[in-house]
């Protein structure tokens, strides 16, 4: 299994990439810097979960996950954002993400998040 | 229309915001101090902006060596290099965390955008017809940051 972590910023790619190590999911991790990047990701590289920032220059997270659903694909899609109003959680739950992972974060919010999607 | 935020109307959730980014997410304890940063030192400043409804800024910003200690708790490496992009890039990152955290009680409808960030000595940070309505420094036993929230709305008919 592969996960697609997309965050403009690289302290946040890395702070991710370390806290799922810490909440026991080693899977293969590749990442995005921009949402047009997780597009040309998605061309060469079979993926299974996407984590992404909402709060993006030019195409967001939220752009991104209508694409997806629009260009037909049922990838499983999360965000991982500082913003959490439940207007917001309720936008990404119409959209079709599974879980949005509200920063600051700990070990136990991503295992509670993903391991109903990638298993304890 | 646009709203216009009361001084010191959100200083709380800012304390409660930078405390848990904090603790949760580099270890580290902050207590507010009256301590403000001097100019002529080498400082980083991380600013988000707001649209929408209310307009504004949130500036953090601290020292180069600070922002270097935050970015070695933030990333977890022990020896970061001082010339490091991450340095930057986690002054931005924490900005963005606190902005977003905040985002929930501004006026509904506000907007975020992404980190601007400057590096150097002998600057300022002002926002055009901008009002500081929250400022606090914090301490840490790394050294201290500044928050500040910025109030860039303008009220119909206030002395134009």
């Amino acid at each position: 299994m592969t996960i697609l972590v997309v965050d403009d910023s690289k302290a946040m790619r890395m702070i991710i990439r370390r806290t799922m190590r810490e909440a026991g999911f080693h899977h293969k991790l590749v990442e995005a810097s921009s949402a047009a990047q997780a597009l040309t990701v998605l061309q060469s590289t079979q993926i299974d979960l996407i984590l992404s920032d909402w709060n993006m220059p030019e195409m967001n997270g939220m752009d991104l996950l209508v694409k997806l659903k629009t260009d037909g694909h049922a990838i499983k899609f999360g965000f991982v954002t500082s913003e959490s109003s439940s207007e917001m959680q309720s936008t990404a739950k119409d959209a079709g993400a599974a879980f949005l992972i509200t920063k600051p974060f700990t070990p136990e919010a991503f295992r509670s998040a993903l391991e109903p999607i990638l298993g304890g | 229309m646009e709203t216009k935020l009361i001084e010191n109307a959100h200083q709380e959730d800012l304390d409660h915001i930078v405390d848990d980014l904090f603790r949760t997410m580099l270890a580290t304890e902050v207590t507010p101090v009256a301590e403000y940063l001097p100019s002529d030192e080498a400082l980083i400043t991380a600013i988000i902006p707001f649209a929408g409804p209310w307009k504004g800024d949130l500036v953090l910003e601290c020292r180069r060596p600070q922002a270097r200690y935050y970015a070695q708790r933030f990333l977890q490496i022990e020896d970061l290099d001082e010339t490091s992009d991450d340095i930057p890039s986690t002054l931005g990152e924490l900005a963005n965390i606190v902005a977003g955290n905040l985002k929930v009680v501004l006026p509904k409808g506000v907007t975020m955008g992404t980190p601007s960030l400057i590096e150097g000595k002998d600057y300022t940070v002002r926002v055009c017809g901008g009002r500081t309505v929250c400022c606090r420094s914090y301490s840490t036993d790394v050294g201290s940051f500044l928050v500040r929230l910025i109030d860039g709305s303008t009220l119909v008919g206030e002395g134009q």
